[in-house]
């Protein structure tokens, strides 16, 4: 393995995840190597800086402004979910309310409407023949045709 | 004590799945802090971590019934969403721009020096000075390193994370997380010798 390689397993020596067995490689190899013995001490340094910078603390006041934040969404899906009720209640009164209403302007109740036997006097009114069905006029068509 | 500050993370999530408040604020008083580090380590910016910290928690709310303790620890799984919340936060063109004009390079020194004036340990001059410039290079040389590359440095030199648990926050191999690290470290050492 060249520096390279080694200066690798030093990154990773340096992280405490080096196995064992590369771990006694690399010691063997920083015995007899200036160059990589010094990227080690730099970068054990290196990481001692950067666990040292020292990181700005949160505010208290910034969790509890989250812990709020956190509650008013709460809040708001609840009142959503309240308010889906509260608007389809009304709605459904309201559709019955029209019906009853356009009901009465036709001068006949929900019920007459609905059992009222209009449908079977239209029926009337467009068949022209209510004595024969197709089929008979077809039969009758036939009969005619043979006699002759 | 307050009642469930014995719970593991997985129980207190399991209980704010159940719609406990006080359970998910148990969450937000143990995380906030290595959130918005982390938060703080990617963006650079005081204020877009405040923000991450915030927008991270409600995520986590809303989408509570989907973490699964079998696939990941909570720890892993709020970092994951943390640092996608920190990617967006610094991705974003205005955001970016307000970062370069907000903290001009002495008000960072200044931040130092409020650090280093609220340390109990009495220091001479000359050392906080060195230690002001060491922090203040180190931090500004990170800065420049590409988002993947700081992240994991991050979460290994400042966290502490094993290489295992920073794969799965980066949805990566830990193989790609120690050669990011390795790669973080050399450009880190090159520029500070500079």
């Amino acid at each position: 393995m060249e520096c390279h390689g080694y200066q690798r397993l030093i990154s990773r020596l340096v992280d405490g995840e080096l196995e064992a067995s590369l771990a006694h490689e690399l010691n063997d190899h920083l015995a007899g190597c200036p160059a990589c013995g010094q990227i080690y001490q730099r970068m054990l340094e290196l990481n001692r800086g950067l666990g040292s910078v020292p990181s700005p603390a949160l505010k208290p006041a910034l969790a509890e402004r989250v812990k709020e934040r956190i509650a008013d969404r709460r809040r708001a899906i609840e009142e959503k979910e309240g308010m889906r009720l509260w608007v389809r209640v009304p709605l459904m009164a309201m559709v019955a309310f029209l019906a009853l209403g356009l009901g009465e302007l036709a001068g006949k109740s929900i019920h007459e409407i609905i059992a009222s036997d209009r449908g079977e006097e239209a029926l009337e009114a467009i068949s022209p023949d209510q004595t024969e069905s197709f089929a008979d006029v077809l039969i009758h068509l036939g009969s005619q045709e043979n006699s002759r | 004590m307050r009642p469930g500050e014995r719970l593991t993370d997985e129980e207190l999530a399991s209980a704010a799945t159940e719609g406990s408040e006080a359970h998910f604020n148990l969450l937000v008083d143990r995380h906030a802090q290595l959130v918005y580090r982390l938060a703080l380590g990617i963006t650079g910016s005081t204020q877009d971590a405040e923000d991450v910290v915030q927008e991270t928690f409600l995520r986590v709310l809303q989408n509570l019934d989907r973490f699964s303790p079998a696939k990941a620890s909570f720890r892993t799984w709020l970092l994951t969403i943390a640092r996608n919340q920190s990617i967006n936060a610094y991705s974003s063109l205005k955001r970016r721009a307000s970062r370069f004009f907000s903290r001009s390079r002495s008000e960072e020194q200044d931040h130092y020096a409020d650090d280093n004036s609220s340390d109990p340990v009495q220091q001479d001059a000359e050392t906080m000075l060195l230690q002001k410039q060491e922090y203040f290079l180190v931090e500004q040389a990170s800065k420049d390193l590409p988002e993947r590359q700081r992240t994991s440095l991050h979460l290994k030199a400042v966290e502490n994370l094993r290489y295992a648990e920073i794969a799965q926050i980066m949805n990566t191999s830990e193989s790609s997380v120690e050669s990011l690290i390795f790669r973080a470290r050399q450009t880190l050492l090159e520029k500070l010798r500079e």
